[in-house]
């Protein structure tokens, strides 16, 4: 038992030492700039209503943490259900446009359309059209994740090597068949980093969605905080959103990890 | 072999779905209150004291109204207009544009919040713009609208000024002071807000205010609501302002009170700010009128005139439509 457990233990400081190699120049450079913001704030050259010190900043992430709980969660909720609706409905279209060209035809321009829609412009109608609160915000993210797992996974499906497909057709595999054993698990790599995109987007879309009056979380809390002036609470907040986007992005990656075993080993960036 | 994760991926799905059904529930109904929305034109503020000192005080269910405040800045005035919130609020020149666009937004305004216009053009006293004379080849920070360009342009032909040497920009800076910092001489803001924070944050400003000119002191902000709920539910208007007006009384009285309701709200706000701010709308948000929330149809005739004659109308508008005055509870 024991020398399993330091056997792990082990293992997880050269896990450790292996991330630390690959990301200290990224941490270091990011040291760095705090560094130069705070002496530039501190020494007056930009002024803390055009930038908080990063110090108080800090401060504020734990000062702020009891009221941010809540807001964090609320958003969190719309971002993450909206995240997986739009994934599992994405996936679904893209096998039916691929599976019938009619389809494609049909929703292809469509699909393009909705994402250059500006956001801004297009969650107060979207409020509109199904009233405040939660259900509004949660189709927002919908819209913004849905684009770029749909587009991704259509173009992932259509690039399946041809003469794979071929050689099942001449081996009598029926569609089914060849969809289970060829074209999903060929397609995966481009679901996933459609995924990941989507996942980026989703806490942004949530909050876009707050401000049109679509239920309140770290968007209405970035707002207030802004407008009361308390802009290292302001900042705390948007830093939350980096966290919370990378947080789901990093999910997305350890589920890509999980599902595409047969891919450990390769190249994944 | 090969379909293991396949499976794993359709259990996957199979646990998303969950999620969106759960995530779908929708909330219940209230029995015996009348269950309002109530639309805040901003983030919650010092205009909104009354409201929620009146929520805080029961006086919306004395009144058998469960009120509930939804905050956007993006899509109020539509939102009442649609009924998805009963009642709101917006400032008098927002009400009449409403129903002068296209769309002709049917929203009526039911009461003023403050009697008189508390905005106006505010610049750092280093700039030395001491009238409307001095905007003259100074840069403004605007919003982009129509209709503070013609206040502006109002403002300076008063004095004879030419409006053509001002350079607008639109406001790229957050906020006030930033703006002032980086890329502009003035701005038009609300004096008990911005100017608040100014006097908080020891930047000296020299402060314009438009309601020096008559035709400019117009309500800013009045509450609204649409005229299916008054057509529909004139009950339901006369009980919200009495309650309404029962919270701004309070408010007036006990400020403190008032701010530490709009904290409960919104403990992301400052509270020393909202005190401040407070104490300096106190005085204004009944001041020679006769009791809160009166208007004065003079007000309403001769700005709308005004807009008209800048072309901030879409089309001619009957300005008497635009208010109701039968709803307050006149005994103060």
């Amino acid at each position: 038992m024991q020398s399993s457990f330091s056997l792990g233990l082990l293992k997880l400081t050269k896990a450790a030492r292996r991330v630390w190699r690959r990301i200290w120049p990224a941490v270091l450079l990011v040291a760095v700039i705090i560094i130069l913001i705070q002496w530039l704030t501190d020494s007056g050259v930009i002024r803390h209503f055009v930038l908080p010190r990063p110090s108080d900043v800090a401060m504020a992430f734990v000062r702020e943490w009891p009221v941010m709980k809540h807001v964090i969660l609320s958003t969190m909720k719309a971002a993450l259900s909206g995240f997986w609706a739009a994934a599992a409905l994405a996936v679904l279209s893209a096998l039916l446009m691929d599976r019938f060209l009619w389809v494609s035809d049909a929703f292809y321009p469509l699909i393009v359309i909705t994402q250059t829609l500006p956001t801004l412009v297009i969650t107060p109608v979207i409020v509109l059209l199904f009233g405040y609160g939660d259900f509004a915000r949660f189709f927002t993210v919908i819209l913004v994740c849905f684009f770029p797992v749909t587009i991704s996974l259509l173009h992932g499906l259509r690039a399946v090597d041809a003469d794979l497909i071929r050689l099942m057709r001449t081996m009598g595999a029926r569609e089914r068949a060849i969809l289970y054993h060829v074209k999903i698990p060929a397609s995966a790599p481009a679901l996933f980093s459609g995924l990941k995109i989507a996942a980026t987007y989703s806490i942004m879309a949530a909050v876009l969605a707050e401000w049109a009056g679509g239920g309140e979380g770290l968007g209405i809390y970035m707002l207030r905080t802004k407008r009361a002036f308390r802009f290292d609470a302001m900042f705390a907040s948007i830093i939350w959103i980096v966290v919370l986007s990378l947080l789901l992005y990093q999910t997305v990656i350890g589920i890509e990890k999980v599902t595409t075993p047969w891919r450990r080993g390769q190249a994944r960036r | 072999m090969k379909t293991q994760p396949l499976r794993r991926f359709a259990l996957m799905v199979l646990v998303l779905l969950c999620l969106i059904s759960s995530a779908c529930r929708r909330a219940d109904e209230h029995g015996g209150m009348d269950r309002v929305r109530f639309a805040l034109d901003w983030t919650p503020n010092t205009n909104h004291s009354g409201l929620y000192l009146a929520r805080e005080r029961g006086f919306y269910q004395d009144e058998s109204i469960d009120i509930e405040f939804v905050e956007s800045d993006m899509n109020f005035i539509e939102m009442v207009a649609s009924d998805a919130a009963a009642f709101g609020m917006a400032a008098q020149e927002q009400v009449l544009q409403a129903r002068a666009s296209m769309a002709n937004i049917p929203v009526v305004a039911i009461a003023a919040v403050i009697q008189h216009n508390t905005s106006g053009f505010a610049s750092p006293v280093d700039r030395g713009i001491k009238s409307p004379r001095d905007f003259e080849g100074k840069t403004y920070s605007g919003w982009g609208t129509e209709l503070e360009l013609s206040i502006l342009k109002t403002l300076m032909e008063q004095t004879g000024a030419d409006f053509d040497a001002v350079k607008i920009i639109n406001q790229s800076a957050g906020n006030f002071i930033a703006s002032m910092e980086t890329e502009a001489d003035f701005a038009w803001i609300y004096y008990g807000w911005d100017g608040m924070i100014c006097e908080q944050e020891d930047y000296p400003i020299h402060f314009i205010p438009i309601n020096a000119i008559e035709v400019l002191d117009f309500y800013s902000p009045v509450i609204i609501t649409n005229e299916k709920t008054i057509r529909e539910r004139p009950d339901l208007v006369r009980r919200f302002l009495k309650a309404t007006a029962q919270g701004y009384t309070d408010a007036i009285m006990h400020p403190e009170d008032a701010v530490v309701s709009l904290m409960r709200e919104a403990p992301e706000l400052d509270p020393v700010l909202l005190l401040q701010s407070q104490r300096y709308l106190n005085e204004r948000y009944i001041d020679n009128a006769p009791y809160w929330g009166a208007m004065d149809p003079r007000v309403w005739a001769r700005f709308s005139t005004w807009m008209q004659e800048h072309e901030l109308f879409d089309h001619p508008i009957d300005v008497e439509d635009a208010y109701d005055l039968s709803f307050l509870p006149k005994d103060g």
